[in-house]
Formats: structure tokens, C-alpha cells, sequence
């Protein structure tokens, strides 16, 4: 009876302490305000015609949920589309339904056919071009960059094969990107790669902040999904296909769907290869990234009232009837440039009412989430209270009864 | 010819035309890195830029309970501010003393006066004119110092806070009617939270200061109206004086403008609402709510189709369609607001139309867009709002002390990115001991170090005009030398590669020559075991 009292006791010391502690749920410090997209393809030759149609199944995905064409590398090693051997030329699929032609009028291929090769890869990814190159080619990402990287062809056993001929080790993949961070040339990258073996081609990354996806384990295979007559040839990867059956139910400005979801809807059995999940100095808690945060682009946005600051040399009448509430002279009980609300006694002004709300025009953190915080840490609070109300009820019960 | 002497030739006809062509193809050119000045450079510590301070106040007019323990109680509290305030690179230097106002302050109300009163009376105790058209010739190209003056007095007919003037290093608190000593210390507290104004939370781009603005007139629906504006009357009469301001001490700006038509706007999230007016009546207005917002209006679209190599911060001026007119952005506290900034992109500023038969936007119609595009500008450049406390003349969007504090928090900045940027270079090209090390380079890695060097003791000439500008190269040579094209690990060969090219050109010539003399070394043995045994 008595260890048990004390048990209850010392339990109830390590609530109260929690209880006076805040409890953080999240500890997102990203300055994300952007996002790009690197999508490659690094295989040539027709019956690679799958890895074409994984590329360009991220590009549409990427695309539908925002992310515009000035902000995708898309680099496909060779011309699918209108290959001799295309029975539907110009026309690129993903499923031997025909659904969708991948290559409409809408896509901007940046680097193609043998452009695509590792020192343009490497040169992407670490700035450094020649000076003639042009800015579409360029990855003119910032700190405040969000990178989704994928990477679709042959691979093995830390390196992915580029058109046949040569390769890119995970090392020199593992450079580049610490390359871009001293650079501050990213805020969060995730690397997606979809070969053989491809969990080895991260296994030497070392810089903080990189998200890793990989369809396959050492010594496994990455499969394709399903053949198609009429073509020839697999038409897309298994990890593609499930991928894209999660990403399609996800709408642009989706904030509910982590990566782990993502991660977690391609199960062994269905990509028949053991997928891969890693966090690499993540800075946040990695239940906490979202989808959205690599493949949409969601713009935070910062609603603020203007200051009180005129120009001078104005000629205008000093009382002209601009509302600076808007024109629309909409009776508002809150006005918020009006002078009578001023303390002032002089042509100064005086920041008091007119400072916006110092919290939001400062912070870029989506007021959502900060909410969401608060709101858990009071309901954890709450629970808290009540639990140890109850330890206290139980136990005056207990010793009624005995 | 005996074998062994044509063997032994042709070897060594081999070796000495071979190895100058391997040694010369293989040979590497590296330039000498100034390796030892960059290590000590990046280990260095940047210098401290000391902010000097005279808080001036006339011990006649001072109103306190106790003069005596309130001008103790100031030195002490002042220090301890200056401790609370200071960043790492700033320290402050202050000194109080008294003087003798000589005009009678008490009177007046108009802070413009007292200001200009104030900066004659204090300048005329020590300089002369010519000093201070020196002076005044030094601030026109952008030359400063960070040296401020902060009056203390107590002024009946003014509201009790900071006032900040225009321009000038002179601040004057109003410490009112009262004698109360604490409110008088948080007022000089409050002062010192000038010096922190500068964040990179809402700074536009941390890569670079150089800019350059887009001004875009976006017409949502122009069926039936065709709009257009006097842009370039507005910008000279609005932003121009600021945007000088900005070219002559800080950054290089330069601006454009454009017109857009059909931008589209996701109806579902718009929401028809309505209120009572002024006369009573009700009118309909369309609102969208801030959560919505990063969805309704598609920015990535709404670009511009400026080329440059700076980064583009654009000003967007949002004209909806009658459909939608007017429209306005809800915050959750009911305030309608007109204006909202997208990190990375740039502001918004929604303009709504009551006359439907406007074509042209003038300069006056321009005046309130512009007034938020110059807000937007503040908080794009670091820059943040003001305390509350603090009074402005709000016909000066940056004050002189901001930029002051915006030059130095950037001089740093620069600084310290050149240092880690040239020990990253030096890391990097240690791992790849074959890449070639152009002169190009070598003269960038020495040009950005010189910059630094410059910098720094330009810093400590209290000279930060050119400090900053050193620091600028500095970090453009970084960028040059780290960013060059010739540094890809993929161009150059490691010691294994270079035999395996060679060995397909050297051993089949080798190969019958090294046999061919080993076969003569052996049967030169056996020969000689003959005639031991024939002994």
C-alpha cells in the first residue's frame, strides 16, 4: 500500500512539474517562403520508357499542387515522345488505360537528351554554370527554399546510372548538397529516388535539414508496375504508381497530409521492395512535415495595416476623402487610421494605433499552426488538471475504505 | 648490336620521352592560395562597432522628485541598457552631461521647431560653418557616423515620448509634466530600442542586397475597362526621394513596371458579405479570409517578365473586376484590410474601383498604394515597425538611424558570410587535390580577402561607408571564386585514373621490352652458372 501511495505520489510530482513546463508539439523554426522542384530522368533508350513516365508523373503532381514552371528543373535524358518506336507519338502514359497524355502542350523540359549528364546535375545543384547559361537552367533557389529532388533510372549499389554511360556516387550527391547548404542555397530539401538499391544512394548524406525517400534496400530490386501491350513496354514503376495513387487525393493547400502518411501508404508487399524513410538533422519533428511543404506551394502571406506615413511635397487637399480603410466607405466600428484615435497633439505621428500587430507582421510562421499549438498545449493542460484531480479523489476513497 | 645494350636503349628511350609527356599531361595547375592569410582571416573575429551616445539634458528644466538620485540612478540604468540592447559587433559609448537650453522650450508645440532649434543650439557650441557644410557635404555621399544625441526635456504642450526627426543623429525625449522617475527610465529604455530594429525575418532575400522592384498594375477583369496609370509621376513623387536614399549609403535598386490583365481569383473562396455604410444603407462587398488567401490569388503566376540577375521583389497592385468589387481580406477580428506581403515575392496592395468608368489611376489615386508599397518595402528590407513610443516625421519612410543600424547589421553580415564562404572554398578545394586551381580564382580569393582586410579597418577609422562597401566586394569575390565553373569534382582525375589512362599507351610498348630484358638478365645468369661449373 505504501509503495504504491509513494508511486502515486512521485507520479503526481512529474505531472505537476510537466504541468508548469510548456509543452511544445512542434518545433518548426523553417523560414520557408518558396518552393522548387528538381525532377530527373536519367535514362536513355525506349524500354526505359517508364522512367520517363515516373519523371513526368512528379511533374504534373508538383505542378497540379502549385509549385509554377519557373520553379521545376525537369531533366529528361531522351525523347520518348516522338521515338520511332512511339505508336502514339507525341504522347507519353502512365497507365495502359491511356488516361492521361503526359506530354502535352503544357510541359517545359529544361535540360534534355544528353544535357542530361552528371556535371550538369552536379553544376545544377551546386551553382556553379557556365556564365552563358540561361536562368531557366539555373537553380536560383535561398535560404528559404523548400528542394524536392527526384530521381528516376538505373541504379545499384550507391550510384545511379546517367544515360547509360556514367554515374553519380551518393558521395558526390552527398557534396553537392552540403555545397547548397553552406551556400544557404536551401532551408529543406526532400530527396525521393526511385532505382535499384536506392536507399544507398543516401546513405553518405551529412548535411542537416534532408528528408530521403528510397523504393529499395541493398541488394533489392526497384520493379515496375504493369506492362502495356499496345506500347511495348512497362509504362511506370511500382513506387510511382502508389505514390500517385496517395498524391492524387491530396488537394493544392492540403496542411493536414505529413510525409510520414505518404511514406506509409507504400507498403513492402504492394512495391515489393523495402521503402525507406530518413531524416537527416531534421531542425523540426519530422511528424510534423508536411506533403504540401515540398510538393505544393503554399505562400505564407502577412495581412498588415499600413503605417501612418505620408508624402512629403504632397499637393493633394488635406482633406480629400480617402478612406484608408479601403473606398468602399464601409461603416467599420474599428477603424483604424482614424485620427480621432490618435493621442496626438502635433503633426507627428504617433505609432501607438496605427502599429500593426507587431506578432504578425514580424513572424512568418502560419498563425494556424501557432494556434494549433497553443490550443494543444491547453488542452494537455486541462487533462493534466483532471488527472491529478482524480489521484486525489481516488485516494481519499481508498483510504475511506480501508 | 648487343641485344641487351638495344634493350636497355629503347628502355630508356621509353622512359625519357615518356615521363615528360606523362608528368606534363598530368600535371595539375593550381595557383597558390594565400591559404595562410585566409585561415587567420576566418578565425578572426570581427571588429566591434561602437555607437557613441550623448544624452544631454539641462539640470533647470529637468522635473524629477529628486534631481540627484535620478541623474545617479541614469548613469547606472543607462549602462545597463546599452548591455540589454547591444548585438555582438555594437557596443555603446555613452556619456551624459548637462548643458544650458538657451531658449525657453516650454512654449512651444511644434516638435519640427524644436528639433531645428535644438540641432542649431547644440552644433553652434562646438562647429563652425564650415565644419558643417563639411559635415553635411559627407552626408551626401552617404558618408556617417554613428553618433546620436539624445535631449531629455519636459515639454507641457507635447505628448511625453521619442521623437524621431527626419534626418539628422538628433533624438529628443519628452519626458512631460511628470516627475515620476520610472517612466522617465522606460522612455530612455525605449530609445535604445531604436538599435534594434533590423531583422532578417521579414528581410525579402538574405543572398543579396541589390534588388530590383516591379511595380505591376493588375487588372482582373478588363472587359469593358482598360486600365492604366501614371506610374512614373507617382513613383518620382512617392518612392523616388527614398529609393536615392537607399542607392547613395546602401544598395543598388532599380525598378520597373508593367501591366497584367485577367488575373484569376478561385470564386469559391470569395465571400459575399454585407455591411451598413456610412448613410445607413447597405452595401455588398466580397471579402476573402486570410487562411484562403495563399490559395485565392495565385502569385506564382503573376510574374513579371523583367530578366535580371538580381532578385525581383514585386509591388502588385490588384484592381478586381466589377464582380468582385470591392473586395477586401478578413481578419479574424472583423478589420477588413487591404494589403497583405508574401515572403519571397513581394506585396500586395488591393485597390478597389467605386467608379466603374475609371480608365486612368493618377497620382493622387496612386498616393494611398504606394503609401503601402513603401510600408511593404520597410519590412521587405529588414526593417522593422517602429516601438510605439517612438513619434516620426511620417513623411520620411526610412529614418536616418534605421539605415545607419540596416548598413551596419549588413556590413557584419557580409563580413562574416566572406570569412565562412572563403573557409568552405578552403575545405572544398583541399578535398579535391587534382582540381585545377585557375589564376581567376586565386586573384578572387585574394581580392575578397584584401576586401575584408579593408573592411575592417575602414571599421576601425569609423569610416562605415567604405567598410560597407569593401564588405560588399568582398562577398561579390567570394561568390565569384566559390561559384566558379571549374570547381567540379567530376572534370579532374585521381591518381588511379591517371595510370589507367596511361597504361593502355605505355605497357604495350613497355611489355616487350621489360620481357625481352628479363629474358637477357636470366640467360645472362645461366651463363654465368656455366662457367662456374665448367671451373
Amino acid at each position: 500500500m505504501m509503495k504504491k501511495q509513494n508511486f502515486s505520489y512521485i507520479f503526481l510530482f512529474c505531472v505537476l512539474i510537466n504541468l508548469f513546463f510548456p509543452v511544445c508539439l512542434s518545433t518548426r523554426t523553417s523560414t520557408h517562403n518558396n518552393n522548387w522542384a528538381v525532377i530527373v530522368c536519367s535514362s536513355r533508350f525506349w524500354f526505359n520508357y517508364r522512367h520517363v513516365a515516373n519523371a513526368l508523373s512528379f511533374y504534373h503532381t508538383v505542378k497540379r499542387l502549385g509549385i509554377p514552371d519557373s520553379n521545376i528543373i525537369l531533366m529528361l535524358a531522351d525523347d520518348w515522345a516522338c521515338n520511332a518506336r512511339n505508336c502514339f507519338p507525341g504522347k507519353i502514359f502512365n497507365n495502359k488505360d491511356h488516361n492521361l497524355n503526359l506530354y502535352g502542350t503544357n510541359v517545359e523540359i529544361d535540360y534534355r537528351g544528353y544535357e542530361v549528364n552528371v556535371e550538369n546535375f552536379l553544376r545544377l545543384l551546386t551553382g556553379r554554370h557556365e556564365p552563358d547559361v540561361p536562368r531557366n537552367k539555373r537553380l536560383l533557389t535561398d535560404s528559404g527554399s523548400n528542394i524536392l529532388v527526384y530521381l528516376t533510372g538505373h541504379g545499384g549499389n550507391e550510384f545511379l546510372k546517367f544515360q547509360d554511360s556514367e554515374e553519380v556516387s551518393s558521395k558526390d550527391i552527398a557534396d553537392a548538397f552540403e555545397q547548397m547548404y553552406q551556400k544557404k542555397r536551401y532551408n529543406e530539401i526532400l530527396f525521393i529516388i526511385e532505382t535499384c538499391q536506392a536507399n544507398t544512394l543516401f546513405s553518405k548524406f551529412y548535411s542537416p535539414n534532408i528528408a530521403a525517400i528510397g523504393c529499395s534496400e541493398l541488394g533489392e530490386n526497384s520493379y515496375s508496375h504493369h506492362f502495356d501491350s499496345s506500347i511495348g513496354v512497362q509504362v511506370i514503376d511500382s513506387f510511382t504508381y502508389f505514390s500517385l495513387n496517395f498524391l492524387n487525393n491530396i488537394k493544392p493547400g492540403d496542411s493536414h497530409t505529413t510525409l510520414e502518411k505518404y511514406f506509409n501508404s507504400m507498403t513492402p508487399k504492394q512495391i515489393r521492395s523495402q521503402p525507406r524513410l530518413e531524416f537527416f538533422q531534421f531542425q523540426r519533428n519530422p511528424r510534423d512535415v508536411l506533403v504540401s511543404d515540398f510538393f505544393g506551394s503554399i505562400h505564407e502571406v502577412v495581412s498588415h495595416p499600413i503605417n501612418n506615413y505620408t508624402f512629403k511635397n504632397d499637393n493633394d487637399n488635406d482633406n480629400d476623402n480617402d478612406n484608408d480603410n479601403g473606398n468602399a466607405n464601409i461603416n467599420e466600428k474599428e477603424n483604424v487610421n482614424n485620427n480621432d484615435n490618435f493621442q496626438l497633439k502635433n503633426q507627428f505621428q504617433h505609432t501607438e494605433k496605427t502599429q500593426p500587430n507587431m506578432e504578425q507582421s514580424n513572424q512568418f510562421q502560419p498563425r494556424v499552426e501557432d494556434e494549433a499549438i497553443e490550443l494543444s498545449d491547453n488542452y494537455f493542460r486541462i487533462g493534466m488538471i483532471i488527472l491529478i484531480f482524480l489521484i486525489f479523489f481516488f485516494s481519499i476513497i481508498e483510504k475511506i475504505l480501508t | 648490336m648487343n641485344t641487351t645494350l638495344k634493350v636497355l636503349l629503347s628502355l630508356l628511350f621509353v622512359i625519357l620521352c615518356g615521363s615528360p609527356i606523362w608528368y606534363h599531361t598530368m600535371t595539375v595547375h593550381q595557383a597558390k592560395l594565400p591559404t595562410n592569410k585566409l585561415l587567420n582571416l576566418s578565425s578572426s573575429a570581427n571588429p566591434k562597432i561602437s555607437i557613441q551616445i550623448k544624452l544631454l539634458y539641462d539640470e533647470e528644466i529637468l522635473k524629477t522628485s529628486n534631481k540627484e538620485s535620478f541623474l545617479s540612478q541614469l548613469k547606472k540604468e543607462v549602462k545597463k541598457y546599452s548591455k540589454e540592447f547591444q548585438e555582438d559587433f555594437l557596443t555603446f559609448q555613452i556619456k551624459t552631461h548637462p548643458i544650458k537650453l538657451q531658449k525657453d522650450y516650454n512654449n512651444m508645440d511644434d516638435p519640427k521647431k524644436i528639433t531645428k532649434l535644438l540641432q542649431e543650439s547644440l552644433s553652434f557650441q562646438k562647429e563652425k560653418e564650415k565644419e558643417k557644410e563639411k559635415e553635411k557635404e559627407k552626408e551626401n555621399q552617404g558618408m556617417f557616423e554613428p553618433k546620436y544625441t539624445l535631449v531629455l526635456l519636459n515639454l507641457p504642450k507635447l505628448s511625453e515620448g521619442i521623437y524621431l526627426p527626419p534626418t539628422g543623429r538628433l533624438v529628443w525625449i519628452n519626458l512631460g509634466e511628470s516627475t515620476n522617475e520610472n517612466k522617465h527610465l522606460n522612455n530612455i529604455k525605449n530609445f535604445f530600442s531604436i538599435f534594434t530594429c533590423i531583422t532578417n525575418t521579414t528581410k525579402f532575400t538574405t543572398q543579396t542586397d541589390d534588388l530590383h522592384i516591379s511595380f505591376i498594375l493588375l487588372n482582373q477583369d478588363p472587359r469593358g475597362r482598360v486600365l492604366n496609370w501614371e506610374f512614373e509621376k507617382a513613383f518620382n513623387n512617392y518612392l523616388q526621394p527614398t529609393i536615392e536614399k537607399l542607392n547613395t549609403r546602401f544598395s543598388e535598386i532599380t525598378h520597373d513596371s508593367e501591366m497584367i490583365a485577367y488575373a484569376d481569383l478561385e470564386q469559391s473562396r470569395v465571400h459575399k458579405s454585407e455591411a451598413i455604410n456610412q448613410n445607413n444603407e447597405k452595401e455588398v462587398y466580397y471579402s476573402i479570409s486570410k487562411n484562403t488567401l495563399r490559395r485565392v490569388i495565385q502569385i506564382g503566376e503573376w510574374s513579371s517578365s523583367i530578366a535580371t540577375n538580381k532578385p525581383v521583389l514585386r509591388f502588385i497592385l490588384f484592381v478586381p473586376g466589377k464582380r468582385f468589387t470591392p473586395l477586401f481580406i478578413n481578419r479574424s477580428s472583423k478589420k477588413n484590410r487591404d494589403a497583405f506581403i508574401v515572403p519571397g515575392i513581394g506585396g500586395i496592395s488591393i485597390n478597389n474601383l467605386n467608379n466603374s468608368e475609371t480608365q486612368l489611376l493618377n497620382k493622387n489615386d496612386l498616393r494611398r498604394p504606394f503609401l503601402v508599397f513603401a510600408n511593404q518595402m520597410r519590412l521587405f528590407l529588414g526593417i522593422k515597425n517602429l516601438n510605439k513610443f517612438i513619434y516620426y516625421d511620417p513623411s520620411n519612410i526610412i529614418h536616418d538611424i534605421e539605415l545607419d543600424m540596416l548598413i551596419l547589421n549588413t556590413l557584419i553580415k557580409n563580413l562574416n558570410e566572406a570569412k565562412h564562404s572563403l573557409l568552405s572554398l578552403h575545405t572544398l578545394i583541399k578535398e579535391l587535390p587534382y582540381m585545377e586551381i585557375p589564376e581567376e580564382i586565386r586573384i578572387h580569393i585574394q581580392n575578397a580577402i584584401n576586401g575584408i582586410q579593408d573592411s575592417e579597418s575602414y571599421i576601425n577609422k569609423k569610416n562605415y561607408k567604405s567598410a560597407y562597401f569593401s564588405s560588399k566586394r568582398a562577398i561579390d569575390d567570394c561568390n565569384r571564386a566559390f561559384f566558379n565553373p571549374s570547381i567540379s569534382s567530376q572534370l579532374y582525375f585521381e591518381m588511379q585514373n591517371r595510370f589507367a589512362i596511361y597504361i593502355p599507351i605505355f605497357l604495350p610498348m613497355l611489355a616487350p621490352l621489360i620481357t625481352k630484358l628479363l629474358k637477357q638478365i636470366s640467360s645472362f645468369l645461366k651463363k654465368k652458372k656455366k662457367k662456374k661449373f665448367q671451373f
